[in-house]
């Protein structure tokens, strides 16, 4: 009989929609359950995902969501770490977690024929993380020689130098993983704190994709995680963007290069701003692809750089606008002032009919690729939960476009692409450039940080 | 006795062939009327996809796997040529043309290929490999798109303009790019001194993207004969998976490529690479290693030998993921790592298996010599369990299985593995993997990893730092 009325509640609870292959419910517990079903290959993914994440670091312990995250993996009440990572071997099984800033997902894979086993290991991890005092220190000393390890790789640290810097003060400023000074700083009250905080029913939601039965997974998640605390919802406060004012200067220095990396931006827009569509136009003709002016500018025209592209990010608030090349050493003041004065082109005239055309039509056609596999339909369903976008958001997509016109478009870079202040990051061997500058003009706050600073 | 049977056999054969002629004629005839060329065979693959392989007159191969419930499709061209073509001197020429055949031909102006591609929302790039080059371009599923995929991919195999300014234009590009993954990247620079020390004889000891020399100094001359000689049908195999009109489709291939005449490929020479007698090792100091590191490899055979699946499954019990040998006792348990991978690649020839270690802050890379070494040397004398195996053909499973997710990810694996002889190696893959037992990765290890056959490159930071006692 009991059966019977779980039955009944989740058929009741289900239907919230269903189209385009995927069916979106509320469990009988609270959260939503996003699947799709795809049985050409026998695997399947399961997905928790939390709606906040690395912006509720203390600004002292940045990384504490990574951590407490990780600590996941680390052990449970009835599993020790090498447990848990034998059990999911033996089932040709992974479980990968993501702490990013504004969501932490945690997505496993397996065999469909291990599903049941798996899902009894994904739950435990996620219910009863056991937070061992050797595992946290064991896990902070990773961290920490990953973050050196880091510094090889010149593209990641110029782009870490860059949001560090253009965000000063600010959550996006954060690092996910941290710093060497705070993961030190990080205990094991302050993860379960922040675990009790954030790991709650009321902060999540699941997804399912691959061979499966919508159905049956919404009955075996709703059994695995029935004892999920409740909890309550959290909302972020965020401050207000920082402001950049004229051009400021980081070079990074580092020994040996005979290759730069320019990275160069202020704050942008946040995801729902009216804006956005026009602007994913502009930038799209700017510097979204082969195309675009950036790469036809730099690249094929002058061969000073094998990529320059642009982005910006749209997230709950406004995220950053960047562009970046690596040229050559010899080429990069000259990359430099390129990449500025294209920018101030852009700023002050917007794009063409052509350019127009053309970067409108790609976005448009190019649509299919956001969904064209079970696992892209859920990510981005779960994409358009965390960051508050309507459900028709994926419906609408296309039709949005459609109806962007030039003139909205050049109002909108108008509105929002700024020339005049810009923070530049560029990762060099120092001494050979600080003094080839000069023509940015004697305002210009330039500054040296070693590639080795925290 | 032996005559009779080799006469019985003989029998059987000549039956057996005049069998293909007649069917093979009769698929022909029923083939011509649609598309001009031979459709060779059909089969069932991955849940819902069906496969058919072609052959245009010219020497054209085409894969076409239909998958109806996808709203695109990826169309690959594979040529046949890699860095293995190569002659000295003369290396990243098979990359150079990467870049190449996105510039003039005699129907398209400087840059239409990509506006074109872009208007239709299609993703493109290429990839050179030291066995083939790929071109590719997803598309949303439409037959105006295929249409259009397929006359600009036939007019590229045929039309292009090479001249002297696109080359001087492109050789700066090329700079960039190595640059940028080999000279200022730690793992780049440590792969190419790798692979250089390792091979004496094969062009597998050179670089891909080239040497920087030979980038500066490869000519027109140069690109137009490697352009002729290996940019034709009879050195390709188009690979369209996803969601199309397979009749419409074998006719415009028909109709663009079988007017390209095939090219005289010159027959493949290469030198033998000699065993190996003596442990190799070489020390690079870089600025920019922050800790110390290394590589390992040992000689192996090529793809289709029977230890590859052994060997591969030796690199997933060694270093694949947390519960692995090497990640477990390095990165774990000791702290001494803060990363081990172990692995090989799929090639024609001979081939590497290859281990790395970067080991943390302080810790010398003798350390990681020594437990590496003690655990291959552990498992050549007290092999595996059953258990371990398990978990690691389960692990390849899954990431076989991963790979095929997207229209373009089985393309990737019926290309490559046509590339190295038989497609259908790429949808039973498993079945070859699944026979591989204890015994045979303890006799792999015995006759691979051994000492006289170990290549090493070891990173050291530049400024020795003095370590903690």
């Amino acid at each position: 009989m009991k059966n019977f009325f779980f039955i009944i509640c989740l058929f009741i609870s289900s239907f919230a929609y269903a189209r385009g292959g995927v069916t979106v419910k509320t469990l009988e517990t609270g959260q939503k359950l996003i699947v799709s079903e795809d049985k050409s290959l026998p695997v399947c993914y399961l997905y928790m995902v939390l709606k906040n994440g690395a912006i509720w670091d203390p600004k002292e312990l940045e990384g504490l969501t990574s951590i407490t995250s990780e600590m996941l993996m680390r052990g449970t009440t009835t599993r020790t770490r090498e447990q848990i990572r034998d059990e999911l071997d033996i089932l040709g099984a992974e479980i990968d977690i993501e702490a990013g800033q504004e969501g932490i997902t945690i997505v496993g894979q397996t065999l469909t024929r291990n599903l049941d086993p798996f899902l009894a290991i994904f739950s435990d991890v996620i219910l009863h993380p056991s937070f061992d005092s050797k595992e946290l220190a064991k896990l902070k000393r990773e961290v920490i020689s990953q973050l050196k390890q880091m510094r090889e790789n010149d593209q990641a640290l110029v782009g870490r130098f860059f949001i560090r810097s253009l965000f000063k003060g600010h959550p996006y400023g954060m690092s996910s993983d941290g710093k060497e000074s705070t993961v030190q700083k990080i205990t094991e009250n302050k993860v379960k704190d922040f675990y009790r905080k954030l790991f709650v029913g009321n902060n999540a939601l699941f997804a399912a994709s691959g061979d499966l039965n919508e159905f049956e997974i919404s009955k075996k998640i709703t059994q695995a995680f029935k004892d999920l605390p409740k909890g309550k919802s959290v909302s972020f406060q965020y401050p207000p963007s920082p402001i950049v004012k004229g051009k400021e200067i980081i070079l990074i220095d580092k020994p040996a290069r005979t290759q730069t990396q320019i990275m160069i931006g202020h704050v942008g827009i946040q995801v729902l701003d009216p804006d956005y569509f026009p602007l994913l136009i502009a930038n799209n003709a700017f510097g979204g692809g082969f195309t675009a002016r950036l790469m036809q500018e730099v690249r094929v025209k002058r061969g000073w750089s094998y990529g320059s592209y642009s982005w910006f990010r749209a997230r709950k608030t406004p995220g950053e606008f960047a562009m970046m090349a690596f040229p050559g050493t010899k080429d990069t003041v000259e990359t430099l002032k390129l990449m500025l004065s294209l920018y101030e082109d852009y700023a002050a005239k917007g794009i063409t009919q052509e350019e127009f055309n053309l970067s409108k039509n790609n976005l448009i056609n190019e649509f299919p690729f956001k969904i064209d596999t079970a696992r892209k339909k859920v990510s981005q369903l779960i994409l358009m939960e965390l960051m508050g976008l309507p459900s028709d958001y994926l419906d609408t997509y296309r039709k949005r476009l459609e109806k962007v016109t030039l003139e909205e478009v050049n109002q909108a870079i108008q509105k929002h692409a700024d020339s005049k202040n810009l923070f530049i990051a560029i990762l060099c061997t120092a001494k050979e450039f600080k003094n080839k500058l000069t023509f940015l003009g004697k305002d210009t706050k330039i500054t040296i940080k070693k590639y080795t600073d925290d | 006795m032996v005559n009779f049977i080799k006469k019985q056999w003989l029998f059987v054969s000549f039956l057996i062939l005049i069998l293909m002629i007649v069917v093979g004629v009769f698929v022909m005839r029923k083939q011509e009327k649609t598309s001009g060329g031979v459709m060779l065979e059909t089969i069932k693959a991955w849940g819902n996809v069906t496969i058919e392989r072609h052959k245009l007159k010219n020497g054209l191969e085409i894969l076409l796997a239909l998958k109806p419930d996808s709203p695109t499709f990826a169309y690959y061209t594979w040529f046949h040529v890699g860095s293995r073509n190569e002659k000295e001197g003369k290396t990243g020429i098979a990359h150079f043309f990467e870049h190449l055949l996105f510039k003039e031909t005699k129907n398209l102006k400087e840059g239409e290929f990509d506006r074109i591609m872009e208007m239709n929302g299609a993703s493109t790039n290429a990839s050179t490999w030291v066995d083939w080059t790929n071109y590719y371009a997803v598309l949303p599923s439409d037959e105006d798109k295929m249409e259009l995929v397929i006359r600009l991919e036939a007019d590229r195999m045929a039309n292009m303009i090479l001249n002297e300014k696109q080359i001087n234009s492109e050789r700066e590009v090329i700079k960039n790019e190595r640059r940028f993954r080999v000279d200022n990247d730690v793992d780049g620079s440590m792969n190419e001194a790798l692979d250089r020390l390792a091979f004496e004889k094969h062009p597998y000891g050179q670089p891909v993207i080239g040497w920087m020399k030979d980038i500066e100094n490869l000519n027109l001359e140069d690109c137009i004969y490697f352009y002729k000689t290996y940019y034709a049908p009879n050195s390709a195999t188009l690979v369209i998976v996803g969601n199309f009109n397979k009749q419409k489709t074998l006719e415009w291939i028909d109709k663009y490529y079988s007017p390209i005449p095939s090219s005289v490929i010159p027959k493949e020479e290469l030198p033998e690479e000699p065993p190996q007698a003596k442990a190799k090792k070489l020390v690079l100091r870089r600025d920019d290693i922050e800790d110390e590191k290394a590589l390992y490899a040992y000689h192996i055979p090529h793809y289709a030998h029977p230890d590859i699946p052994p060997l591969e499954i030796l690199g997933e019990m060694l270093a694949g993921g947390e519960g692995s040998r090497l990640y477990k006792l390095m990165v774990i348990d000791q702290e001494i790592a803060t990363q081990v991978s172990a692995g090989l690649n799929h090639l024609k020839d001979p081939t590497l298996f290859q281990i790395s270690a970067s080991m943390r802050k302080n810790q010398p890379i003798q350390k990681s010599h020594n437990r590496i070494f003690a655990e291959i040397k552990k498992i050549q004398e007290e092999g595996v369990s059953q258990k371990e195996l398990n978990r690691a053909k389960n692990r390849f499973e899954m990431d076989y299985y991963h790979s095929l997710e997207t229209v373009s990810g089985k393309a990737r694996a019926l290309g490559q593995y046509e590339i190295l002889g038989n497609y259908k190696e790429a949808i039973h893959l498993m079945r070859r993997y699944q026979g591989v037992t204890v015994e045979d990765i303890q006799r792999v290890a015995k006759m691979y990893l051994q000492e006289p056959n170990r290549t090493m490159i070891v990173g050291l930071p530049k400024k020795v730092k003095k370590r903690r006692k």
